[in-house]
């Protein structure tokens, strides 16, 4: 729940960032290319995913459906993945090798490495800070939970 | 312009690119702080109503 929350604003990030980076490759803002909908599409299951979770009030329920639609969801991010490499689409295929005859196929120059994996490095550390303070808010949502059943039942 | 004799110049897209990465990241942020300042409200007066209780 923590994680997903800060992977929302990882992809919603991924997608803005990636739409500007388009517009002087592609000359254009957005297209409709497998990638960036898969993309967009699995930021819009999870985002449903969150309003579900807070849309049942049982807790039981809750991480029940929260469950089941999770594992379906989840779904989406193999898909997301694997969408430029099964499908003919003109999104670079940055690690590992796509199909040769693709548009976007090309292989990381030395320099290129470097930076990806330098921010590779500080997006998992932000990723790690975040994830800190959010567990941090879930203990004290906890905490206030506990005292209002304190009150409720006194 | 069918040959491009230099690279096009993407330092500005770049700009906007990491303003947008830090900007989404500082609201994400911004809520945290919000939702935390929230629930230790929530704490202190749920405290508050349980120490009036008993006295």
């Amino acid at each position: 729940m923590n994680g997903l929350e800060i992977g929302l604003v990882f992809t919603f990030a991924n997608i803005v960032s990636g739409s500007i980076w388009a517009r002087p490759i592609w000359n254009t803002w957005w297209t409709w290319d497998p990638r960036l909908v898969t993309a967009s599409i699995m930021e819009l299951i999870y985002i449903a995913y969150l309003l579900l979770r807070q849309g049942v009030e049982d807790p039981a329920r809750r991480a029940r459906f929260g469950a089941v639609y999770g594992i379906v969801g989840f779904i989406s991010v193999p898909i997301t993945f694997l969408s430029i490499r099964i499908f003919r689409t003109i999104h670079p295929v940055v690690i590992g090798s796509g199909e040769p005859s693709a548009t976007g196929s090309f292989n990381m120059v030395p320099e290129m490495r470097v930076a990806f994996f330098f921010s590779l490095f500080t997006f998992t550390l932000i990723y790690v800070t975040l994830l800190w303070h959010r567990l941090r808010l879930q203990r004290l949502a906890e905490r206030v939970e506990q005292a209002k059943r304190k009150v409720l039942s006194a | 312009m069918l040959f491009q004799e230099v690279p096009a110049s993407t330092f500005n897209y770049m700009l906007l690119g990491f303003c947008a990465i830090l900007g989404i990241m500082g609201l994400f942020l911004i809520s945290l702080v919000v939702r935390f300042r929230n629930l230790c409200r929530d704490l202190e007066q749920l405290e508050g109503n349980d120490v009036n209780e008993r006295t």
